[in-house]
């Protein structure tokens, strides 16, 4: 009779396979990171404007008050249209963002407004959305523009 | 004998030394096959699938992440501004003019001075001559003022060169004061 060791068959079966635990850890980095990045900025794809040897720096957007100017591309005779919203929130008229905008004056005079604008817009629909902060009495506003990443 | 072949022990002996034969040929030629990748092979396809996770994840982890960052200008609307700096003798008007030939270009002025740069690399320049002159240091108020054309990123420009110039107390100017 052949001697047989004990747990020697078990011991083939049982294996410890890693390449379907870095797939699945992979999956589960990729989910999180989107999630994250959508989460924390909520950020409206806006082409902003890329300044030479830009002074831009990088700033906790959660503390700004967000609002989007966004290109809208022609459409008939129209040159082109813009889209207003506050962070990643569906488009507003401008009268609902000067709304939002004074009820934020109210709670926190001291809100700082951040303006993300596509840079191939004129000045003109921008310039209304700056003249809507003044009126609220949010007295300051930031741009957003890209920064240098040589810097 | 019941049928059956009956060996001599000398034939039992040569069949057993053949069986052995072929029993050590198999195995010197597993161990080789072993030896030269025949029976440990890489199994590509998880490489495949790792290798692919990875490069979804920095195609997409690239396109969102956009270096964007935020001109700390302090930039008030004019018209509202309340700030107690003073104003220094003259404050700093840069005026940007949409072009009437190019579409997209515009012209620069920096106003009472009566420069006129060419380019916004220029326009800081002259600010950061202006900046060290006497009456003026970072804190003297800078207006931009552009009209209705001008596109959105000269307007950004010129600030970034007011900025780069060193001064931090930036007004956005209504094109109609």
């Amino acid at each position: 009779m052949r001697p047989t060791v004990r747990g020697a068959a078990p011991r083939a079966g049982i294996g410890f396979i890693i390449l379907p635990m870095i797939d699945v850890i992979f999956l589960l980095l990729l989910f999180f990171v989107m999630v994250t990045t959508f989460e924390a900025s909520a950020r409206v794809r806006v082409d902003v404007p890329d300044p030479e040897d830009s002074q831009a720096r990088k700033a906790d957007l959660s503390e700004r008050l967000v609002i989007n100017c966004e290109y809208v591309a022609p459409a008939g005779s129209k040159p082109f249209d813009v889209r207003y919203r506050i962070g990643g929130d569906p488009p507003q008229s401008l009268d609902d963002i000067a709304a939002r905008l004074a009820a934020a004056g109210k709670s926190n005079p001291n809100s700082v407004v951040l303006i993300r604008a596509d840079r191939r817009l004129p000045n003109a629909p921008v310039r209304e959305v700056i003249r809507l902060v003044s009126e609220t009495g949010l007295q300051k506003i930031d741009v957003c523009a890209k920064q240098d990443l040589e810097r | 004998m019941h049928g059956l072949t009956t060996h001599t022990p000398a034939r039992r002996i040569d069949r057993h030394a053949r069986i052995g034969e072929v029993a050590h040929r198999r195995s010197r030629l597993r161990l080789r096959g072993a030896r030269e990748g025949g029976a440990v092979s890489l199994n590509v396809v998880p490489l495949v699938d790792v290798t692919f996770l990875l490069m979804i994840f920095f195609v997409i982890s690239g396109s969102f992440d956009v270096s964007e960052g935020v001109l700390r200008s302090g930039i008030v609307p004019a018209a509202g501004r309340s700030g107690t700096t003073a104003l220094p003798l003259t404050p700093i008007v840069i005026k940007i003019t949409s072009s009437v030939e190019v579409p997209g270009a515009c012209s620069l002025e920096l106003a009472p001075f009566g420069h006129r740069p060419s380019s916004f690399n220029e326009l800081r320049r002259i600010l950061s001559g202006i900046r060290r002159q006497p009456g003026f240091d970072e804190q003297a108020p800078v207006a931009i003022r552009a009209d209705d054309g001008v596109l959105w990123e000269h307007v950004v420009n010129g600030w970034n060169a007011a900025l780069g110039a060193g001064f931090s107390n930036l007004a956005y100017a209504d094109s109609a004061d």
